[in-house]
């Protein structure tokens, strides 16, 4: 009885940890602080989006929907500040169901050196 | 005139001290090949002759929880070095080119140093050390195959 008592508690401190560790990932907000979704809506719509569907995604809003020039969009937000943190848009090409996929970012990454002194600051251009 | 010498002195130091010493801008050019999937993560670094890492030079790739697809880049770090968020950038579509212009010492040139990229796309396959480039003045605009999602990977400097 005490070992099968030990043994469930170990498997429920184990599942807390993973529950922890997969939870969060990115946008780290709890629940209580999150904006309604009548507000995220609101925020796309004075970003140029029609918004189709607004759904949940590593706890950040991931909202879904079209520009004033008909271009497909994936917008990610932070719950809270409602700040863009990744913006994806998807271009159909004309060879059959292929997307062509553009990452874009709200603000470039500043630089900064790496550990290492023998390897100085760098900067990234994807064409 | 002794104050306007001592502040020139100041900066020159302080130009010297935020640029490794005798270093000269590297571009290194990552052409992809046209697979038709999501976006690829690629980590750039810099290893010895070994495969011993020596330093992070790029990430493309924001999402952390994927980085350690990046399996010879992400065991070598230990997860991802400090400072790394401020040299990543998004990951790379299929077809496209990621131009990375990084400052590297002249004693990593023709020392035995060699540029490697991991890669991993979603719902596909991670590819370790695809790329295998090392860097010496003679390897400068030779295009080095990749054997996984990247079709070329040159520098020049």
């Amino acid at each position: 009885m005490r070992r099968t008592l030990i043994l469930l508690l170990l498997g429920g401190a184990g599942f807390v940890a993973a529950t922890a560790a997969l939870a969060g990932d990115h946008c780290d907000r709890p629940m209580r602080d999150w904006r309604p979704r009548q507000a995220v809506e609101e925020r796309a719509r004075n970003l140029g989006v029609e918004v189709s569907r607004i759904r949940t995604d590593d706890g950040c809003y991931k909202i879904y929907g079209r520009t004033a020039d008909g271009r497909s969009v994936e917008i990610e937000m932070d719950p809270v500040t409602l700040k863009v943190l990744e913006t994806e848009y998807r271009d159909r090409t004309r060879r059959g169901d292929h997307d062509r996929r553009e990452h874009e970012r709200a603000a470039p990454a500043p630089r900064a050196a790496p550990a290492n002194p023998l390897i100085g600051p760098a900067t990234g251009v994807t064409k | 005139m002794k104050k306007l010498a001592s502040t020139t002195g100041l900066c020159l130091t302080l130009a010297l001290l935020a640029t490794p010493a005798l270093a000269r801008p590297v571009t290194i050019t990552t052409k992809m090949k046209p697979y038709g999937g999501d976006g690829a993560y690629l980590a750039l670094y810099l290893t010895n002759a070994q495969g011993g890492y020596k330093g992070t030079l790029w990430v493309s790739g924001r999402k952390a929880k994927y980085w350690s697809h990046l399996s010879s880049w992400y065991r070598a770090t230990r997860g991802a070095p400090a400072g790394v968020d401020a040299i990543t950038g998004a990951s790379v579509g299929a077809g496209r080119t990621l131009t990375v212009t990084v400052d590297l010492a002249d004693a990593l040139i023709d020392a035995g140093y060699q540029i490697r990229v991991d890669s991993s796309v979603e719902k596909n396959a991670d590819r370790p050390a695809e790329v295998v480039a090392p860097l010496t003045a003679n390897g400068r605009r030779q295009a080095v195959a990749g054997r996984g999602f990247v079709q070329s990977l040159q520098y020049d400097f």
